[in-house]
Order: structure tokens, then sequence, then C-alpha cells
């Protein structure tokens, strides 16, 4: 992973382990907070979550590859979650990936160059009448055609699609449709 | 608030809270679910208030929000006054319209109305919309009418009456008995009955005991915990307190998915209130019992994490842990282990986890819509809740209606209702009434019914019969521009995905069927492969360990029953009739139907159509990359697949 920082600072992780010390059933949490620091889990944090919890490091390694949550390479500061739920599968949300896809230059499980955005499929989102949906970090992107989507990312950038403020939903989808069919499927 | 200190004194309160409510302003209601606010509804939210603020009609209205109603489908939806006026899609350059011509003058605005697909004409108030006059919400009864944010909304409405019934009124058996008796069974898949579960655990040595909330919805378009969740998190709270003080458990642990992170907040909110008022914690309404509550997040949402990993504000030994995001963490022995902090992998059972679950002791765990259930069943009875539904199965279900259907929702109905009155009634019918073919039930494991078995009234046995299941009631509608062997590729690569890999017949039999699907659907397949994919599947029926290998082969095996045919012409015609496998495919126009529209033109993203206005097109077949948008686009049907 070419954003992936050479050497990375594991100061921040004593600070976070102090809370788990000793305490083997919050090795989720533990592993939960760092990635949320470092946008990943380091691999070399292994070590030392290992030894602060009083865990085996193979548990530990157990635990970071068993979780889809969880990684051990950098997801980017900011992430793009195609639902690919079955609502969303049916109206073409193999379309929209690829779409997604091709404006950030970038395949899914991979992160832009810059480490910016990270591009990734989720199972269901719960939204299932805004299919085909995705999000970018916490905005809900409705009913997405493939056609809008490289205007959704001008400089293949996160701040300036999370800038409008309005979802694609609204442009999308006029008022009294007999909800859409997919431009796709 | 202060504590409530007994039922006394929620009955108290709950009368002045309704004395209150008389005198209050009409509301003006917008629903604030996380369908309508990816549609914009904070902002709509946001315009009303401003508008009605700003002028004198804020003494007679108010505005408010609520949790989903689970018509998402027409978001951002706006339920006007004591009438209960439907305006949907509205968005905020509506709000100066709505509050000048219908709260000034009470005019209706026609443009926001809901149009009815079936009788084609304008429906004006809320509750004649056949999506809601067609169901029973009883589960849902309050989700999208109390404001999530507000306990004294839901007291209003009656929630913690069964709290108060069951703690002051009730023996623990009497109410293990009472549920039994009703015959609720359990919501999230298999149907074990909920009563003799919590007396199994009840009856197990060992002390502390532990009820589990089950909120990882993971089925892909099933969402109805969500919208539970988000729109009555107290149903949840009360059921699961009246479980523990039956079953005697002491501390209780809620499971759920960080994808809903409006879920989560909600939930969270509502415990923190519960607590306050003395509904959770030590000593609930003076009665001498306590539980405590902890909420286990999964899933990657760094934005919601932050939020609750920075708040310690919680007193009530609420401590947010969390997990990581997998299927088979559905599995209640794989979500146990989750919640020890361990990978999520299912173990054999017995002993099963009422003997033996969280940390080695007794341990209950229901699904959403099971614990939301509880409070209805003990407050009207059990007779009365038995009165509805079928034979076997009783009360109502809610089903998540998704995929090819007009009305994309969610939808409670009693056990016994058709197929057909579900998708066609309620949900509208088909997309652009295109020709039905199958409805998906059960989740990825589940299986595809065809239109034939339209007229069957679901229930847990009927729905087993035709080899598919209830699930947690998820509810896809296929049309015929689905592909059968296309969708039964997709539902085993996902199960391949999820599968933990413990067993072998799980973890390698669903990767061989991927491939033979993959291979059939390129066009690949031989007929070999519909007997390989004959055997392959009772073997890893037999032999695997938990649910999720167990009904693995269903979506093969039903699609194989009903839509054998299909598969046929794949392997033998190498032709996908729906238009979906891109190696089966040619698009070709048929210049007697082709008006030279122009739309198909402008939609090819491979600019592979040529033509001018009102001549007939043609599609170049080089150029061609199969995507379908013109065969979607097209309206005089003069696009084939050939």
């Amino acid at each position: 992973m070419s954003a992936q920082p050479s050497t990375i600072d594991l100061a921040r992780i004593s600070g976070i382990l102090r809370r788990y010390r000793g305490q083997p059933s919050m090795l989720l949490n533990a592993l939960q907070e760092i990635q949320s620091v470092y946008t990943c889990v380091p691999p070399g944090a292994l070590y030392v979550v290992a030894r602060e919890l009083e865990l085996p490091l193979s548990r530990v390694f157990n635990v970071v590859t068993f979780y889809a949550a969880l990684s051990l390479v950098s997801r980017g500061r900011h992430q793009v979650r195609i639902c690919v739920g079955t609502a969303c599968h049916l109206r073409g949300a193999e379309k929209v990936l690829a779409a997604v896809s091709k404006t950030l230059g970038i395949r899914q499980g991979d992160i832009t160059p810059d480490g910016e955005l990270g591009l990734e499929t989720v199972n269901c989102l719960g939204a299932c009448a805004l299919a085909p949906v995705f999000m970018l970090d916490s905005k809900y992107i409705a009913k997405a055609s493939p056609k809008d989507i490289p205007g959704l990312f001008p400089d293949r950038r996160a701040e300036a699609a999370l800038d409008q403020k309005v979802s694609q939903a609204q442009v999308g989808s006029s008022h009294g449709e007999e909800g859409s069919d997919a431009p796709t499927r | 608030m202060p504590r409530l200190a007994d039922a006394v004194a929620l009955a108290n309160h709950r009368r002045e809270l309704k004395n209150a409510a008389r005198h209050a302003r009409a509301p003006v209601t917008v629903c604030c679910g996380t369908g309508c606010r990816a549609k914009g509804a904070m902002e709509v939210f946001a315009a009303l208030s401003d508008k009605v603020g700003a002028s004198p009609l804020g003494e007679r209205h108010e505005i408010r929000q609520s949790g989903c109603r689970g018509f998402c489908e027409r978001g951002p939806m706006v339920i006007v006054g004591n009438e209960e006026l439907h305006y949907e899609g509205v968005t905020p350059k509506h709000a100066t319209q709505i509050v000048q011509e219908t709260l000034g003058n009470g005019t209706v605005l026609k443009p926001l109305l809901y149009r009815d697909p079936v009788a084609k004409q304008m429906v004006e108030r809320d509750p004649d919309i056949p999506f809601y006059a067609n169901q029973m919400r009883l589960v849902l009864r309050n989700c999208g009418r109390a404001d999530p944010r507000s306990l004294d909304d839901y007291i209003a409405e009656g929630s913690y009456g069964a709290l108060a019934k069951a703690l002051t009124t009730m023996y623990p058996e009497e109410i293990i008995e009472t549920i039994e008796k009703a015959g609720l069974r359990g919501r999230g898949g298999a149907g074990f009955p909920t009563g003799a579960k919590w007396q199994m655990c009840r009856k197990a040595p060992g002390k502390p005991k532990y009820i589990i909330c089950n909120a990882d919805e993971g089925d892909p378009g099933a969402f109805m915990d969500r919208s539970v969740l988000e729109g009555d998190p107290h149903s949840v709270i009360e059921g699961m307190v009246i479980g523990a003080y039956a079953i005697g458990a002491s501390e209780g642990y809620i499971y759920v998915r960080a994808e809903y992170p409006l879920a989560v907040e909600n939930f969270t909110r509502a415990l923190e209130q519960a607590a306050s008022y003395g509904l959770l914690g030590e000593d609930i309404l003076g009665s001498g019992f306590s539980f405590a509550m902890r909420v286990q997040l999964i899933g990657s949402f760094r934005q919601s994490l932050s939020h609750w990993l920075g708040d310690d504000s919680f007193d009530f030994n609420l401590r947010v842990s969390l997990g990581g995001g997998a299927f088979v963490c559905g599995e209640e022995t794989a979500l146990m282990a989750s919640i020890e902090g361990r990978a999520g992998e299912p173990r054999p059972k017995p002993p099963f986890p009422a003997q033996e679950g969280l940390w080695g002791l007794p341990t209950n765990i229901n699904n959403v819509e099971t614990w939301a259930t509880v409070p209805l069943i003990i407050e009207r009875g059990a007779d009365w809740y038995r009165g509805i539904g079928t034979e076997s199965s009783k009360g109502t279900k809610i089903f998540s209606l998704v995929g090819k259907v007009k009305n994309t929702g969610l939808v409670e109905v009693p056990m016994g209702t058709t197929l057909r009155k579900i998708i066609f009634e309620i949900g509208g019918g088909t997309l652009k009434d295109r020709p039905f073919k199958a409805v998906q039930t059960g989740g990825p494991s589940g299986g595809c019914i065809p239109a034939e078995h339209l007229d069957t009234p679901v229930d847990y046995e009927k729905l087993q019969a035709l080899g598919s299941m209830m699930g947690s009631g998820g509810m896809i509608v296929m049309d015929e521009r689905t592909c059968m062997v296309d969708v039964a590729r997709y539902f085993v690569t996902f199960l391949e995905g999820e599968s933990c890999g413990k067993c072998l017949p799980c973890r390698e039999g669903t990767q061989r069927i991927r491939e033979i699907l993959s291979r059939i659907t390129q066009g690949k397949g031989e007929l070999a492969d519909i007997e390989q994919l004959e055997e392959l599947c009772p073997v890893i029926r037999q032999t695997s360990l938990c649910g999720l290998g167990q009904t693995a082969p269903n979506p093969v095996l039903s699609t194989l029953r009903y839509f054998r045919d299909e598969y046929m012409e794949h392997i033998v015609e190498k032709r996908c009739r729906s238009g979906t496998c891109k190696a089966l495919v040619n698009f070709i126009v048929l210049p007697e139907k082709c008006t030279g529209c122009m739309a198909c033109l402008k939609v090819c993203p491979a600019d592979a159509i040529q033509g001018a206005l009102k001549q007939a097109h043609v599609i170049d077949p080089n150029h061609c990359d199969r995507c379908g948008s013109c065969f979607d686009c097209c309206r005089f049907d003069a696009i084939i697949v050939q």
C-alpha cells in the first residue's frame, strides 16, 4: 500500500492501552480505538496490544484478521462505502462500484495514492429504499447513477463531495415518480 | 426529571402528559429516519421550524421530529396537523408553501400528496394510504409518531405500562407462562418459541444471568431492526427489562451494527433517559429489581465510534464496547464470542446459551423485534395476541419489502397474510409494472418463491415448505429483468465471504458453488454442473455446524427447483433472457417498434448506438459493453435481448 507511511509513530498506542491493561475481553475495543487513530491497526502495534492485554499474539492476529472492521493496512482518511446489499444489487450496485472505482482510479479495498480516500463495499446499509446507495463518511448518496458520479468527486477529493449539502437523491429523483428504476442494472 | 419512585408515580406522570397533550399545539411531524435524512429531512425540519417560528402560526402548530415511518421510498415525509395530511418528497423550498397555504389557509397542496399506483388517485390522509391502511402496525405502533429524543412522548403513548404491570402484579413465572401461552416465536430467523427459551434460562443454575438483544441485522435487504431502534427504542428496552425480571438476569447487552449510526444514537439516548427516570438501573420503579445495560457496537464507523468513545456520562454501567462486523456474528454463539472479545466463530450446541452462554453463564438472546413485542403481550394479554396470526405462527411480523417494488418500505402484517397482498396491495406492485418473477425471503440463505405461489399465506412453516424461510423478514421482489442464476450467484458469493471458515463443507463448499455458478453466468456452463450442484448442496446442508452453512445451499436449491429452465437456457442456449449476464447478452433494436426518440442514445455510456431523431436506432455490437442502460430506459419495448 503506497500511502502507508513507512514508519508509524506508535507513541499514542500506550495511552490508548492504559485503559485496557490486563483486560483480555476488551481486545476489540482496544483494536477499534487504535484503528480510529491510525486508520488501521499497524502491524507493529499487535505485539504491544498482546503484551498489555495479556493475550497470546496469535489471538490478537486472529481477531484483527477476522473482523471486516479492522485492517492491518490503512483505509484512508475518508471512506467511500458502496452498499452491495441485495436491494442495491438488483438496482445496479455493481455499476455504481465500477463508476466510483473508475472516477477515483482505485479498486475496491484500495486507497488513493494521497491516502485521502478509501473505497470499500458494505453488505447492507439498511437504507434499501435509497438503492443503489453509497456513503461518503457519514453522508448518504441515494439512488446513485453512474452518470452523476464523476461530478461528485471533482479532483477526486472527498471534501468537495462532502460539501454538497443536500444529497444526490434530491437532484436525482424528482417528486411524483413511481420509484425510479435504476438507470442501469 | 426526577426518578419515578414507583408504578403510581409513572401512572401520574402519564396522566399529566396526556392532560397537557389535550391543550397542545397541532403537530407537524417530519420523519427523521435514516432514509428521509439521506434525502434532506433535517433541512426540511429546519426550514419548517424557521418559517413557523417567525409567524404567529407558531402558537397553534408545533414542528416535530419522528423516527422512521417505514415508507422510505417517499421521503422526506411530513405529516401535517391532527387530520394527518401526508406530504411526501418535501424539500426545504416547500416549507413556505406548507406554512402559508396549509397551516395558514387550510389548503391541501396537491403536488405533495401520495398518488396510489393501483387506484391511480391522490390520497390526502396518511392513514388512508393503502401502504399503511393494509398493515397492522403493532410493533411499529410508535415508529413515526413519537419523537425518539423524548421519553415523555413514549410514556404518553403508553410505554413502560407493561413494565409497571409486570414488576408490580406478576411473578416471573407468570410472565414466562404468558409469553409461552401467547405463542411468541423468535423473530430473528429460526422461530424458536420465546417462552420456552426464557424458561430454560430461568431454570439453569449459575449467576449472574445475562440477556442480549441481537441487533446485528446482517441480512442484506432487511432493515426492520434499524427502524425499530430508531423509531421506538423504548419498546426494546421495556421488553428487555421485563425479560430480565422474568429470567432473573441482572445485566443486558445490545449488540448493534455500527452501520446504523442513527439507531445507535437514538438507542443510547433512550437508555440514558430511561435510567434517569428510574426505569433502568438500580431498584426499577421501586420494585427492588435492578438491571443494567451495555451497548456493543459492531462495524467500522469511525465517526460514530469517536463520538461514543469519548462519552463517559453514563452512570448506570453503560459502557460502549465494540465488535467488528461479520454476518456470522448474528449466530448466537458467535455473537457471544464477539462480545467476549474473540473472533466470532460459532461453536457446537449443546450446551445451549441458556445453559452456558456469555462468560460461561446462562444467557438469553432474542432479536430486536422479539423484545419489542414483549411489552404488547404483557399489556394486552396472551389471549389477545393468540387471536392474531395462524395456527402455528402467532402475532404480526415486520417485512422489509425491497427490490423491484414500487413502495419500498417496512410492512407489518398479521402472520398468514398472502405474499400477493403484501407485494401488490401494500407494495403497489412491481416497478414499471413489469411482470413479477419471484420474491426472495429469509435473507441470503433463504429461497426464491415464484409467481404460482403468490397466494401462499406467510408463516414459518409455509415458507419452509416452499424451500425458503422466514429469516428476519427480508422480502426482495424480482421482476422479469432479474436473472435467477445471477441472484443465486450473488447470495452464494455473499455467504462465501461471510463464512467464518471453521467448517470445511461451508468454507470450501460455498466456494465451489460460486465457481460453478460464475461459470454458468459467463456462458461456460455444462450440463454436468447442475448434477454437481445437486450433489454438493445436500452435503453442505448436512455437515455444517451452524445455520450459515446449513442454509447456504438454499438460494441454489430453490432457484433450481423453480427456475431450472433459466439454468438450462444459460447452459444450452448460452442465453440470459433477463439481459443481466453480460457474456450471454446481445441487445438489438426492433426497427418496427423504435420511435427514434434518442433516449437510449443519450444514456449509452459507450456511444454504441447510432441513429437520428425519428429514425430507428441501431446498436453496434462491437462497441456495446452490455450494460443494459438502453434496455432499461426504452419506453417502447423496442430494445430486446437476443
